[in-house]
């Protein structure tokens, strides 16, 4: 695993050229490797059971996304007028997972200092969670870029499809972890696998946000 | 060095033809298996947002139609437009790019009803109606950016100055674009 992470890290578009039979069974490994160390960290700051909660559920939160998002994302292409074969664009899907997971995973000290550092307020590990993720989220997304291939530059196709498909696979993730929730214990309730099916992802920032409105 | 221009370095060189790409028209079975793919996000966003008779109706009409008549309704246009601009490539060329990505569209269409049927199992029905408004918008989008990134390969001008060909593309974007919103807002 470790040169295809050193291969991943380096020259995303160059891994899914050359794609051999082993990538995908050690993207998927450094997929589920990175995503259970930044679940251990978001679940282990208050409960050690809720950590293994986390650790068990941020590899699903990581792995699901990409098979959501697969035929969307050839779909995007054939409209654009982009060569993605299924190969190639399954690659990208789980690479671009792989990705964010390892630089989410290195992220992992400045996200426990920032927990300790607030002293583990709910709120702000669920928020310095969040942003950990997106900003792994980003790295990842440079190999979603990369995915597509065009006989002659189609820069304005390639731009819409780097958008589209970071915002599905923003969309597809943010519901997913929505759903497979709580990676942090709320201080004063039980460590739970899953929370209570109400809302969504979007719901909830919504209130958030009528919540700040309001100053409350 | 060609002798002529060995013999007279000012002689003007004869301009090369332009690059022009040769469209397909979509095979039948393609075009079919489109219709599907947007049948299929439509029959999805009923069965999740619009579970009434009516919405049945309006939701389809509204996911559904707007592109296709869209696309149809701006063939005026690129015929116009074509010979105003004096582009080189051939006029049967835009509708055949429209039609692709058309198709394209379906199969986008299609690869999203995974997407939506997760938010609607998982989610709030108020925000899965607006994430539909939002992604049938999308969808559109794109259809009329692989519309008119195929346009523009399809017809360069006489001296292969893409300029001219930039404005008729982006007209054509700006005015098929309207009608579809248009027709979104109307149904």
């Amino acid at each position: 695993m470790i040169p295809t992470a050193q291969r991943l890290i380096a020259s995303p578009g160059a891994l899914l050229d050359d794609p051999d039979a082993r990538l995908i069974p050690a993207l998927l490994g450094l997929t589920a490797l990175g995503g259970a160390i930044i679940g251990a960290a978001a679940g282990l700051q208050h409960d050690g059971l809720q950590g293994v909660y986390s650790t068990i559920k941020m590899p699903a939160m990581l792995i699901v996304p990409p098979l959501l998002v697969l035929p969307a994302l050839r779909g995007l292409a054939a409209t654009l007028d982009l060569d993605l074969p299924l190969r190639r664009a399954a690659v990208a899907a789980i690479a671009t997972s792989a990705r964010t997971a390892i630089f989410a995973a290195a992220l992992t000290p400045v996200y426990w200092l920032f927990g300790a550092s607030t002293g583990e307020s709910y709120r702000a590990l669920v928020f310095g969670l969040a942003v950990t993720m997106s900003v792994g989220g980003t790295f990842g997304w440079a190999v979603l870029a990369a995915a597509p291939t065009a006989p002659t530059p189609r820069i304005l196709r390639s731009l819409a499809f780097t958008l589209g498909s970071g915002a599905l696979f923003l969309l597809a993730a943010g519901q997913t972890g929505w759903h497979l929730r709580p990676f942090v214990r709320q201080q004063g309730a039980p460590a739970s696998f899953f929370a209570p099916a109400e809302g969504d992802v979007y719901s909830s920032l919504k209130a958030r946000f009528d919540d700040a409105g309001r100053g409350e | 060095m060609p002798a002529a221009a060995l013999l007279n370095p000012n002689a003007v060189a004869p301009e090369a033809p332009p690059q022009t790409t040769t469209l397909a028209l979509p095979s039948a079975l393609s075009v079919l298996g489109a219709t599907g793919g947007y049948a299929a996000f439509g029959l999805a966003t009923i069965a999740f947002a619009a579970p009434d008779t009516y919405g049945h109706a309006v939701s389809f009409a509204a996911f559904v139609a707007p592109l296709p008549i869209a696309l149809v309704s701006t063939q005026v246009t690129l015929a116009v437009g074509h010979q105003w601009l004096r582009l080189d490539g051939r006029a049967e060329d835009l509708p055949r790019a429209a039609a692709q990505a058309w198709v394209g569209g379906g199969r986008l269409a299609l690869g999203l009803v995974p997407l939506l049927i997760w938010f609607a199992t998982t989610g709030d029905p108020v925000i899965f109606q607006t994430l539909c408004t939002v992604l049938s918008a999308a969808l559109g989008a794109a259809t009329l950016v692989g519309a008119g990134g195929r346009m523009r390969e399809a017809m360069p001008t006489h001296a292969g100055n893409v300029a001219q060909t930039d404005l008729f593309v982006a007209s054509w974007f700006v005015l098929t674009g309207a009608i579809f919103l248009l027709l979104c807002h109307q149904l």
